[in-house]
């Protein structure tokens, strides 16, 4: 009778243990999973930004060949690093792509400069708007990703969370930095100061 | 200095809530009011109808336009500026994301119309900017800063109404048409659709919890992030002590009322100096 007392209460210990460590790996899995989900939506947001700023391109380019048409060394610059970020596999790959547009865009913009004609057009107007809103917006998803990336990174880099991460098989994600050579290139800068600025 | 501390209300909170604020001395809190007019430039007269025609568009239509004007940001570029007091108001409601926030810094001489995700394709970017262009830079330019931001405010409410198929009493009939410029492009229809409802459809899928991720895990952060839900509530039930005209019903009222209640933003809007 004392012994099948003391299985008893070794048995329901022993239960009430898997089902501890159960609820704690189920729940340890599903954030794992969240966390991931996020970062996938997240990067989502900053895929729809970078690709909008692709379909501006073509037409920014058009607008100003029709006032611009002899510089034709911008024109490829744009076309290449737009190349570039279409071959781009990484985040990191599409990160210093996404530099390369930008340096290009603004050597681009600032034709406005030499070509003062373009600063009086509508239409060259409008699509710096649109760009200009593309910008921003890539720059508000992009901190909004890779505050997701950090999340995850920081769950899936402790110690239980890297053994829940490799059971939901999600793997850490990579930060979508910007790149050094588009730190240091002029600033794609749309406002339109009085001459001169 | 202790004018300035007057009038802005610099606290922990911005400052601890995101790490861009290290540099962002300037914040302003959401008084309740529809004008914030910090840098004393909207004559009363205007500020008075301004009032009133906002707060009707809202009560028509939940859509929150605010306007926002400071002496200066301290430095802080325009758009991050007004991106963190869109977000700080949280405009708009939650899960329409409908605020707007006309904001304009007089010593960096920058304005911007800053448009939640909700109302991004009722106010589109080239269409905000060709707005400012014609309203707010040339008045702007004079120092006429009443009749600038009056024929913008204007332009933005009827449009926002105009969506929602509602009139404001008395506002004029002033509604800004775009020049349609040459090479209208797939993106600004057809291409323009999918992807704002992908945005919707993503944004609503993770919006519960990209609320706490972006204020950090943190207790002390999520402290701040309640604290200013309650600082938004307290605002909130002032403004509805002061609503003079015939909705007392909604005084009573619960989340989601006059009060930023909780909308996002993009990034949407356009902007620039004059």
């Amino acid at each position: 009778m004392n012994f099948t007392k003391v299985v008893g209460v070794i048995l329901v210990a022993v239960l009430g243990g898997v089902v501890v460590i159960g609820g704690c790996f189920y729940s340890g899995y599903n954030r794992a999973v969240g966390l991931d989900e996020e970062v996938k939506s997240a990067w989502a947001q900053v895929d729809n930004q970078l690709q909008r700023r692709f379909e501006l391109i073509p037409n920014l380019v058009e607008t100003v060949k029709g006032f611009a048409a002899q510089e034709k060394d911008i024109f490829l610059g744009v076309a290449k690093a737009r190349e570039a970020y279409f071959q781009g596999k990484t985040v990191a790959d599409k990160a210093q792509a996404a530099g390369m547009v930008e340096s290009a865009l603004s050597r681009l913009l600032v034709l406005r400069e030499t070509y003062p004609d373009l600063k009086s057009n509508e239409s060259f107007l409008k699509l710096q708007d649109s760009l200009e809103g593309t910008e921003n917006r890539l720059a508000v998803e992009r901190q909004r990703y890779n505050e997701k990336v950090k999340a995850l990174n920081t769950f899936a880099r402790g110690v239980l969370g890297k053994l829940y991460a490799s059971l939901a098989s999600v793997s850490q994600a990579e930060y979508f930095e910007v790149p050094e050579a588009s730190k240091t290139a002029p600033k794609v800068d749309f406002s339109q100061k009085p001459a001169g600025g | 200095m202790p004018g300035r501390g007057a009038l802005f209300g610099i606290t922990a909170l911005t400052a601890a809530a995101s790490a861009r604020s290290a540099l962002a001395a300037v914040t302003v809190q959401d008084p309740g009011t529809y004008v914030v007019d910090r840098a004393g430039i909207i004559d009363d007269g205007v500020e008075r109808q301004f009032e009133g025609w906002l707060r009707e568009l809202e009560q028509k239509t939940t859509a929150q336009v605010k306007v926002l004007t400071v002496p200066t940001t301290d430095g802080e570029d325009l758009f991050t500026f007004v991106q963190r007091h869109a977000e700080l108001w949280k405009l708009g409601r939650s899960g329409r994301d409908n605020g707007v926030l006309i904001a304009v810094a007089v010593k960096e001489r920058g304005d911007r119309i800053h448009v939640g995700y909700g109302l991004e394709s009722v106010l589109p970017d080239s269409w905000c900017g060709s707005l400012r262009r014609q309203t707010f830079v040339p008045h702007f330019k004079q120092g006429r800063f009443s009749d600038g931001l009056y024929q913008g405010v204007v332009s933005v409410a009827n449009k926002v109404a105009d969506s929602a198929n509602v009139t404001l009493t008395g506002i004029p009939d002033y509604r800004h048409r775009e020049t349609r410029a040459a090479p209208r492009t797939a993106f600004c229809g057809a291409g323009l659709v999918p992807i704002i409802v992908l945005i919707i459809v993503v944004s609503s899928m993770s919006r519960r919890r990209r609320h706490y991720g972006r204020w950090g895990g943190g207790g002390l952060a999520r402290g701040l992030f309640w604290g200013s839900i309650i600082n938004s509530m307290m605002s909130g039930g002032r403004r509805s002590g002061w609503g003079g005209g015939g909705f007392g019903g909604r005084s009573g009222g619960g989340f989601g009322g006059s009060f930023g209640g909780g909308g996002r933003f993009g990034g949407g809007g356009a902007g620039g100096s004059w």
